[in-house]
């Protein structure tokens, strides 16, 4: 649609990127890699209304994308006026139209060098000090996004990209929620990626707060991300895994209350197979921890109760982000023993 | 003589399984998945499909199972297992999503054993996530097999405040109580749970253990309007049975029959057993299970062999029985019963009866069949041991029990005298009690002893043994009188007459 097309800004659009890279409901979308004559590289995203336009409801179809679209521009503007350092940069947005079609809406982001699946299957042997590093950076960039109340609600490796000597941020916005800009998504149940969701959304009946729902999501993906670094599966399946095939989130009626216990079973599974990957103690207790007030099945005991009286919130990330810091320092000195 | 129990009073005790293997069975409200496949699942194998690397791999079964489709993840989990850099966490929890898949085979180890590996794990798994009210349940069973009773009832109450309201939950919390022969208490476990009110399987466990309890339920108008509610046959078969017992207790026999049968549609082992017990013991073998597809019927199939006379294949179910409930009182009496009787495999009666006591230390009966099991293995001193450990003797027809396996210990002592007391003792009783099954069992032992010894009194006990089992159905009684026929035609033949006079 736009290959080999130069933009008004100058950039020109040099190859089509694979569709989905991961990206959430990402179909009516296509991602290009652009180069500016002054060498520098960046990655566009660019909305396909024509596709938009076969649909069997092209009206509703458009509003809901140009919705999207509007709304995710909003949000990246945001995060750059508040310099967000852990979140992919908007380079600029703007629209244009190939020969012969519709009008092309189109966002810019910094270039990264590809995603964390990418780069861990790269890596020669573990590094445990990368990983860490790797994960207190996404902590970091969820709490920058939480303290402009913004909940991410897309949090998974694929959205996690490394950026060079810049370390990892975190991209796609698409799916968040902003405290005071109506989203599209904002009346789903899930927002993000099911298969990535909390339980809590997975299942029915379960009466959530509007932090719950949104910050509490955020946290679990979060503890998703460490289970992620240290298995290679994310929470819901090492979870749903663990459950018995009937009391899985998509066989069975039974609300999330009823399936609770179950859930705290698989969970208690879960942090058990962690000690088959990490046999220092000092490290497994402390991710342990980690893993267990961010994505605990039972929504009522996430977050860091700590903060609850003092700031009358509990999903404050910043004892975490201390916490994985150490960590990560401590490893790098080689004081956590051997994983 | 050893005994058993299960003929004159059974009730639809939930069965205690270990969770993974419980859950199948008690789950309500099954939907059939979406054969789609999700946009994000696509994403993620489109993503497997480009880049083949061990961490996409991971990423699409990561998405595979979640959504209950490995099937579309075949190559990426080729990879996982071929692949050296495979973290090994992310393999366990792969097999750990197949062992939930596929049903679980019968461990080769023992009874005993593997709750020793399970209390093992337990315990790990609890030092690092406590709050697990499942896994404090799966433990209360091992320590209630091993007989750590006060260790169990801490497990089962710590499960219970972490998980007030859950259906495994309390119907294990449930069945431990009755197993401790605290009814009341596991009635009150239930009665109190607002879930009870709702639920089939709750409903079913409240009522069975008020019927323990040896009172009528008041959930019982409440079950019976739930029993037509909108769930499925599975759910409903036990709470049916449940029912329908209460029902023919209360003499209904016309709707208990009607919820027998009804309870036979999606019927399970338990309630299969149940209906099966119930047809025979108060409607006289009116009813027709064998419509009823149970995959692992164990209690129903060896009572239904026993009646046959089928020996070898009532003991096989019988420890097989056993195995899934090894704490169970009726398991561990009726397969020590056909095990060291009818199949004449004493040892295997010892091993069971080993067990058994573990979780039942006191039970009467049990210690019974244990001296009447080492009085067939020739362990004598060991039968007289297991005898004087009886502390307990709650009624007249046990104490006409222990005098009939004292008879049989006095006459292989060679106190033949002493031995004839104690049977006569026992007869006595047992026709004095309504126990005449029992009676006719007890004189044709008695004839038994006394036509291998020759002695002078054979005949006098032949002649009784022959009157009281006249009208007796049983076959290991019709077993046991041929047993006694073969020893007085071989007596007959020696002594060259035909009629012992």
């Amino acid at each position: 649609m736009l290959l080999g097309l130069t933009l008004d800004d100058g950039w020109i659009v040099t190859e089509l990127l694979p569709r989905s890279l991961g990206q959430t409901g990402g179909t009516f979308s296509c991602s290009y890699k652009i180069e500016h004559p002054d060498g520098r590289k960046a990655f566009l995203k660019a909305i396909d209304y024509d596709m938009a336009l076969t649909n069997s409801d092209p009206a509703g179809k458009l509003k809901e994308l140009v919705d999207a679209f509007v709304f995710e521009r909003t949000i990246v503007e945001l995060c750059g006026n508040r310099k967000l350092s852990r979140v992919i940069r908007a380079q600029g947005s703007g629209t244009k139209t190939p020969p012969g079609k519709n009008v092309v809406q189109y966002l810019i982001f910094e270039m990264a060098d590809g995603d964390i699946r990418k780069q861990l299957s790269q890596m020669p042997a573990f590094d445990l000090v990368w990983r860490l590093r790797c994960l207190h950076h996404v902590f970091v960039a969820i709490q920058q996004l939480h303290g402009s109340e913004i909940a991410h609600q897309d949090v998974k490796p694929s959205n996690v990209l490394g950026c060079g000597h810049e370390g990892h941020k975190i991209a796609d916005l698409g799916r968040s929620w902003h405290a005071k800009t109506t989203s599209p998504f904002d009346s789903f149940g899930c927002a993000g990626d099911t298969n990535y969701a909390p339980p809590e959304l997975l299942y029915s009946g379960c009466t959530l707060t509007e932090e719950e729902r949104r910050l509490g999501a955020d946290f679990y993906a979060l503890g998703s991300m460490v289970i992620f670094m240290f298995t290679g599966l994310r929470m819901t399946a090492a979870l749903m895994g663990a459950m018995p095939i009937d009391l899985r989130w998509n066989r069975t009626r039974e609300p999330y209350a009823n399936v609770l216990p179950q859930l705290q079973h698989a969970f208690g599974s879960v942090v058990s197979q962690l000690r088959i990957d990490i046999q220092s103690d000092e490290l497994f207790s402390e991710i342990k921890l980690i893993v267990e007030q961010m994505c605990n099945p039972d929504i009522s005991k996430r977050g860091d109760k700590k903060h609850t009286a003092s700031i009358g919130t509990r999903f404050v990330l910043q004892r975490f982000i201390s916490r994985l810091d150490t960590l990560a320092t401590r490893a790098g000195f080689g004081k956590l023993g051997a994983i | 003589m050893s005994s058993f129990v299960g003929e004159k009073d059974r009730k639809i005790i939930p069965r205690w399984r270990g969770f993974e293997g419980s859950v199948e069975t008690s789950i309500a409200g099954h939907i059939e998945p979406s054969v789609d496949v999700s946009a994000s699942l696509q994403s993620n194998i489109d993503d497997w499909d480009r880049e083949q690397s061990l961490w996409t791999a991971l990423d699409v079964v990561g998405g595979a199972i979640v959504e209950n489709r490995l099937d579309l993840a075949t190559g990426a989990l080729d990879r996982l297992r071929s692949d050296p850099r495979t973290p090994p966490a992310a393999l366990a929890l792969v097999a750990q999503n197949e062992r939930n898949l596929t049903p679980s085979e019968e461990s080769q180890i023992s009874i005993q054993d593997r709750c020793r590996d399970q209390i093992r794990v337990s315990r790990r798994r609890l030092s690092d996530y406590p709050f697990d009210p499942i896994e404090w349940i799966d433990l209360a069973r091992s320590f209630t097999t091993l007989g750590s009773l006060d260790k169990a009832q801490r497990c089962i109450a710590t499960g219970l405040v972490l998980a007030p309201s859950d259906v495994f939950v309390l119907r294990a919390s449930s069945r431990f109580y009755i197993q401790q022969q605290d009814p009341e208490r596991a009635q009150h476990i239930l009665t109190k749970a607002p879930r009870t009110l709702k639920n089939p399987w709750l409903l079913a466990s409240e009522i069975a253990a008020a019927s323990s309890a040896g009172r009528e339920s008041a959930l019982l108008k409440v079950a019976t309007r739930l029993e037509q509610a909108d769930f499925r046959n599975e759910d409903l078969t036990e709470l049916r049975a449940a029912i329908a017992t209460a029902e023919l207790d209360a003499g209904s026999t016309v709707k208990g029959k009607k919820l027998l049968r009804r309870s036979l549609r999606g019927a399970n082992e338990n309630s299969l057993a149940q209906v099966q017990w119930m047809d025979r013991t108060r409607l006289g073998n009116i009813i027709d299970t064998s419509t009823a597809n149970v995959p692992d019927e164990h209690e129903a199939a060896a009572w239904r062999s026993f009646f046959e006379g089928k020996w070898g294949n009532s003991a096989e179910r019988a420890l097989t029985w056993f195995k899934d409930q090894p704490f169970s009182v009726n398991a561990g009496i009726f397969c020590s019963y056909i095990l060291s009787g009818p199949a004449g495999l004493p040892g295997q009666a010892l091993e069971v009866l080993k067990i058994a006591l573990q979780a039942n230390e006191n039970n009467l009966v049990l210690r019974n069949n244990l001296a009447y099991t080492h009085i067939q293995l020739g362990q004598l001193k060991d039968a007289e041991a297991a005898l004087a450990s009886i502390q307990k003797i709650p009624s007249s027809l046990d104490y006409a029990l222990v005098q009939a396996t004292t008879g049989l210990l006095e006459f292989r002592k060679g106190s033949l005298e002493n031995g004839r007391v104690s049977y006569d003792s026992a007869i006595k009783i047992f026709l004095e009690e309504g126990g005449d099954e029992h009676a006719g069992r007890a004189a044709t032992f008695l004839a038994l002893e006394e036509v291998r010894l020759r002695t002078p009194e054979s005949p006098a006990a032949v002649k009784l043994a022959f009157a009281l089992t006249e009208n007796h159905k049983r076959m290991d009684i019709t077993a046991k009188l041929q047993e006694l026929n073969t020893e007085v035609e071989h007596w007959l033949q020696e002594s060259g007459k035909t009629v012992i006079r």
